[in-house]
């Protein structure tokens, strides 16, 4: 027996790279490390989607059941556009996203990391952690606790410990500032996931960038705003984007906490009660899918509007090539 | 600037890891912190930065005591080890940042930034991104960083332990012209002797935290006052063997083994003799040849191009030796090996320390 030259090795070799010369060693090889993930982002990511979106233009309903339903175009979508509650639920779903995401989930999230980065370590790690229970709370003994937070006199805790004592009128706090019940609510929760990637981000910018810093003449603040949140512009971006896709289609808290009563109907709680939750006890499926699609619609436009604004393609870094 | 350091002690939690460091730096001058690492030569540069506090003891700057003092008011420039730029800003904006910070007008940061980075030879680079540069350039604009402020004292914290060997070499020469040129006093933090035997005025050797000594690169050399320094400096590192001084006839005869003692001359006698020595030579001191001295087996030869460094055993014990190239040494050949005894060091073995020059 001979010995093989090159060529023959490597066109033996399942693994080879030289195209066209093995069975595998072709133009459509991603296909095969690609295809499974690709199947289930499908199934489960795209595919849902798409049949938001088939449905949004029937009148599926518990009325006509799952059969008897018919295409009746965009009736749904203008249904929405003239609905007299629209615009309410938008309201609301704009004040809610907009200010937990600014004041808590974003705001709260880079103060709290930032702070727990400037303390001793231990320290820092400890206050942390507490701000991670709401988390590993279930969500009804969560809200249960600020329900008696906010209860009225003589049960409610702020109108006991802080308003009756200082001379001030109390109230039930929840149908008195709907608004800033649900907003506390979800950003005390919402805080942590920002204030652990901020805090991790923070900790690896260089010891020797943040020294020079300081050597080049900055102060706390200064450094802040220089160093420290250019540097995590990156993972700014990211949760920035990620809440708000999150909070515009969260409604869980609001749910428990006010079921959309005082006027806290966001739109996806709308949706959920349209198609799924209907007190009439006529499923509107169709136009909940629309509801649904809107949001759809929505998050992809936050998710490019972001990643303009972030400058994504100047976050990627031309290669370093060695030169004197 | 003088920079006056007395009795600096620093210790994390309860780990020491400075003992009593005295230093004085004259203005103008330029001082290497020599050690392995962890010996507590870059401790002590951000003491002095003012990025660590000292446990207890006084810095001084020109009589001042800054102990207090944060970094932005000690009027140092810094250069790190891994460039510390900042990554999301620009040359330019790198360069200028701290003037940005005393905000100095667009046209003076324009002016300071155009001097600062023809001197570096980085002026064509000013609007890139610090990303896009390579190690020396980055290193450029690092040490222009450092002295666009105009500081009194510059302190490089291994500045130059990142990039290519040739690209050391460059830059080594290039950071001390422009020390010189600028007479602005600087302290070197490195772990290669080289560096600190060719760049600095004085050399400061430290070992686990321990000021080994503080003199001249020659004096370093030539009149170790501890056996660590002896040892850490010079390349091919000293020799070191166990040896007896005796006084016999009015001569001082160092044994080395039963039967063979050799005369100490009286530049290297010591004035009192401690029961344990350790006598230190090296390689280019002593001679490798075939007859008269110690006998070793030559173990290994390791061309270097200028001088072949020959490696020597005898029980287990090494010794090297420098010969030129074109000898006639063999590996596994006995050898004879003499020492010029002129340029012995002799230690006390316990205390290590020099019974020479302390």
């Amino acid at each position: 027996m001979g010995l093989k030259t090159v060529e023959e090795i490597s066109a033996d070799s399942a693994f080879s790279f030289t195209p066209g010369k093995s069975k595998l060693g072709n133009k459509y090889d991603w296909l095969i490390f690609m295809g499974p993930a690709m199947l289930l982002v499908g199934v489960f990511f795209i595919a849902p989607v798409i049949i938001v979106f088939i449905i949004s233009f029937t009148d599926m309903s518990s009325l006509t059941g799952f059969s008897n339903w018919s295409w009746i175009g965009f009736d749904n979508w203008i249904k929405i556009f003239t609905h007299p509650q629209s615009s309410q639920h938008v309201g609301v779903t704009v004040i809610y996203v907009f200010f937990t995401l600014v004041f808590f989930n974003v705001g709260l999230a880079l103060v709290l990391s930032i702070l727990t980065t400037h303390i001793p370590k231990a320290a820092g790690f400890a206050f942390r952690a507490l701000w991670l229970i709401p988390r590993i709370t279930p969500v009804v003994v969560y809200i249960m606790m600020w329900r008696y937070l906010m209860a009225d006199s003589p049960y409610g805790i702020f109108n006991e410990i802080f308003f009756r004592p200082l001379g001030l009128d109390t109230s039930e706090m929840v149908s008195a500032h709907p608004y800033i019940a649900i907003i506390l609510v979800n950003g005390f929760i919402g805080a942590s996931f920002g204030m652990i990637i901020f805090t991790s981000a923070i900790e690896s910018i260089s010891k020797d960038m943040m020294n020079a810093s300081l050597v080049d003449g900055a102060n706390i603040m200064q450094r802040i705003r220089h160093i420290i949140i250019p540097q995590i512009k990156w993972p700014l971006m990211f949760v920035t984007t990620f809440q708000t896709l999150s909070l515009i289609t969260s409604f869980e808290q609001i749910m428990i906490l006010t079921d959309g009563a005082y006027g806290t109907e966001v739109w996806s709680l709308w949706a959920y009660h349209k198609g799924l939750n209907n007190y009439f006890g006529q499923f509107q499926w169709g136009f909940a899918m629309a509801l649904a699609g809107i949001l759809v619609i929505i998050s992809i436009v936050f998710c490019i509007a972001y990643l303009k604004f972030f400058k994504f393609s100047d976050m990627i870094q031309e290669p370093k090539i060695e030169t004197l | 600037m003088r920079v006056n350091l007395e009795k600096i002690t620093k210790s994390f939690k309860k780990v020491e890891v400075l003992e009593e460091i005295n230093l004085d730096i004259k203005d103008g001058e330029f001082v290497a912190f020599l050690g392995p690492s962890g010996c507590g030569k870059t401790t002590t540069l951000l003491i002095v930065a003012g990025i660590y506090k000292a446990t207890s003891g006084l810095i001084k700057f020109d009589d001042t005591v800054v102990n207090k003092l944060v970094p932005k008011d000690r009027n140092i420039g810094m250069v790190f080890q891994s460039y510390a730029l900042y990554s999301h800003m620009n040359v330019y904006q790198n360069l200028t940042f701290a003037l940005m910070l005393q905000k100095k007008s667009k046209a003076e940061m324009d002016k300071a930034a155009k001097i600062t980075s023809e001197m570096m030879g980085i002026g064509h680079l000013l609007d890139r991104k610090v990303g896009m540069l390579s190690g020396g350039q980055q290193q450029r604009v690092a040490l222009g960083r450092a002295l666009i402020k105009k500081p009194g004292l510059l302190l490089f914290d291994e500045p130059l332990s990142n990039l290519d060997a040739r690209l050391r070499i460059h830059m080594r020469s290039e950071i001390k012209k422009i020390q010189h040129d600028l007479g602005t006093t600087a302290i070197y933090v490195t772990h290669d002797q080289i560096e600190a035997m060719s760049m600095a005025d004085r050399i400061a050797v430290m070992n686990k935290g321990v000021m080994q000594a503080y003199d001249t690169p020659s004096n370093i050399h030539d009149k170790p006052k501890t056996l660590f320094v002896a040892t850490f400096v010079g390349n091919p590192p000293m020799n070191v063997m166990d040896v007896t001084l005796q006084k016999e006839n009015g001569k001082m005869l160092m044994k080395l083994a039963e039967g063979l003692s050799i005369e100490v001359p009286l530049s290297r006698t010591p004035k009192v003799i401690p029961k344990k020595v350790k006598m230190g030579i090296r390689p280019q001191d002593l001679e490798i040849g075939k007859t008269g001295g110690l006998p070793f087996k030559v173990y290994t030869i390791e061309p270097t191009g200028r001088d072949d460094v020959i490696i020597c055993e005898n029980n287990g014990s090494m010794f090297t030796g420098l010969a030129t190239p074109g000898h006639n040494i063999k590996e596994g050949e006995n050898v004879k090996v003499s020492f010029d005894m002129e340029k012995v060091q002799f230690f006390d073995a316990v205390t290590e320390k020099s019974i020479l020059w302390n």
